[in-house]
């Protein structure tokens, strides 16, 4: 080895530190790499569990669809296509994965009343809630929860747009590029997702909860 | 009044929208009553959106494996100079001791940063004739698709080039057997001409002036 070819080679060793998704991942393609993919994994996690919660409306599916992505994106890495954006892929796999679960509970009728008005799932906790916490606190949990509710009411093609934009803060066209569909439609879609959302949000904050009913005094 | 498309305002809502058309669309929303409703009603929605938040894991900074080890080895290192920082109190000592920890130290950055050198330079040959051979792959399976695509389309081109011949010599031919029975056509006029010409010279050859009486 030259001269020359030893100072690139130092130069790549210097990029090989900051190594990009694509890059890390065509080692996982290429060499099955165990450390590459829990690199990946660690990048990752955050992001795809938040979207998978928003998406299932409830943390513990959140997860385990988080775990299902990641399980997925090893078992299908010889799909990969370097070409492309890493991030376009892994959005979509999620995505694919949470649409898939909510269509499975759908088909098992599995949505009790008490799913369907958002009470079955676990609610947003904030951590250590406990009896002695200022009101502000419980405000913000209950807020949140009806927030959470309200969105799980939107049908998936909008509250697909709605989540991947709003809290995942992808752009019009990466959206366009995850979901496989035209530019102009996702942002239709995000103006009718936030009309709607504005709509169910009233709907559910006007609704009284569910122990109120059960407590009322049954007339005969 | 022409309102901005949804598309529009949501490309303005989401700040994806060059300077000009935001100030265009800014300019509308001043003037019209019905879209800055629309547009509240979103912003409304944005903010109760924010509303649920979520803890995501925190990612732990992670650093090269090289670096982790040369990590470690300070660590020990570290580790054994500041016992045995108490342990000898004498300063001589103490500096002697510090001069040898640091080259110890060196030593074995150098090594780890060595050893992870060359198996990072291992691995990047590796990457780099996995990534030629799947070039060239791709290289031969693309000329071998414009070739045939190049083939093919010659084909084609030929094809069509011997369909306009044959029907340019169908019309050619065509041609020839109209011309040939116009001048058949003509021969014969030509002939009942001459026919006509022949007799009539005949006549004119046979002609005698009939007798006259001379008184």
């Amino acid at each position: 080895m030259n001269g020359k070819q030893e100072f690139y080679m130092r130069g790549l060793f210097l990029a090989q530190i900051s190594s990009s998704d694509e890059q890390v991942m065509w080692r996982v393609q290429m060499h099955d790499d165990a450390t590459a993919f829990a690199e990946l994994s660690q990048r990752w996690r955050g992001r795809i569990q938040a979207l998978c919660t928003r998406m299932m409306g409830d943390p513990h599916r959140g997860e385990d669809m988080a775990q299902e992505t990641f399980l997925r994106l090893y078992h299908k890495r010889k799909d990969y296509e370097p070409t492309g954006k890493f991030s376009t892929w892994l959005w979509r796999v999620a995505i694919n994965i949470c649409h898939d679960e909510l269509r499975r509970t759908k088909r098992r009728n599995e949505t009790s009343i008490d799913e369907q008005r958002g009470e079955g799932s676990s609610p947003v906790e904030p951590e250590s809630l406990s009896d002695n916490q200022p009101d502000s606190t419980m405000e913000m949990a209950e807020e949140a929860n009806l927030v959470r509710q309200a969105l799980m009411q939107l049908p998936e093609m909008y509250r697909t747009v709605l989540v991947l934009r709003h809290y995942e803060g992808l752009k019009f066209r990466e959206i366009a590029e995850v979901l496989g569909i035209p530019e102009g439609t996702v942002k239709s879609r995000m103006s009718e997702a936030l009309t709607q959302f504005a709509s169910c949000y009233r709907q559910t904050r006007s609704r009284p909860p569910l122990t109120v009913i059960l407590d009322q005094p049954r007339s005969l | 009044m022409n309102h901005p498309s949804p598309e529009e305002w949501i490309d303005f809502l989401y700040e994806e929208i060059d300077e000009k058309t935001a100030n265009r669309l800014k300019k509308h929303l001043h003037d019209c009553s019905q879209c800055r409703a629309q547009l509240n009603q979103w912003e409304q929605s944005r903010a109760l959106l924010n509303r649920w938040k979520i803890e995501v894991p925190h990612r732990p900074a992670s650093l090269p494996a090289w670096m982790q080890w040369a990590a470690a080895v300070l660590i020990l290192f570290s580790v054994g100079y500041f016992s045995g920082k108490e342990v000898h109190s004498a300063a001589n000592q103490e500096q002697r001791l510090a001069k040898n920890v640091k080259a110890e130290i060196q030593a074995q950055l150098a090594i780890a940063l060595q050893a992870a050198e060359a198996q990072w330079k291992q691995d990047v040959s590796r990457q780099f004739e996995h990534a030629l051979l799947r070039i060239e792959q791709n290289a031969k399976q693309e000329t071998a698709a414009v070739l045939a695509a190049a083939e093919k389309a010659h084909g084609e081109e030929t094809s069509k080039i011997y369909s306009i011949i044959a029907t340019l010599e169908q019309q050619r031919i065509a041609d020839l057997s109209l011309l040939r029975k116009e001048l058949e056509t003509v021969a014969l006029n030509a002939e009942d001409g001459f026919s006509k010409a022949q007799r009539q010279m005949i006549q004119l050859a046979n002609y005698q002036r009939p007798a006259t009486s001379i008184k």
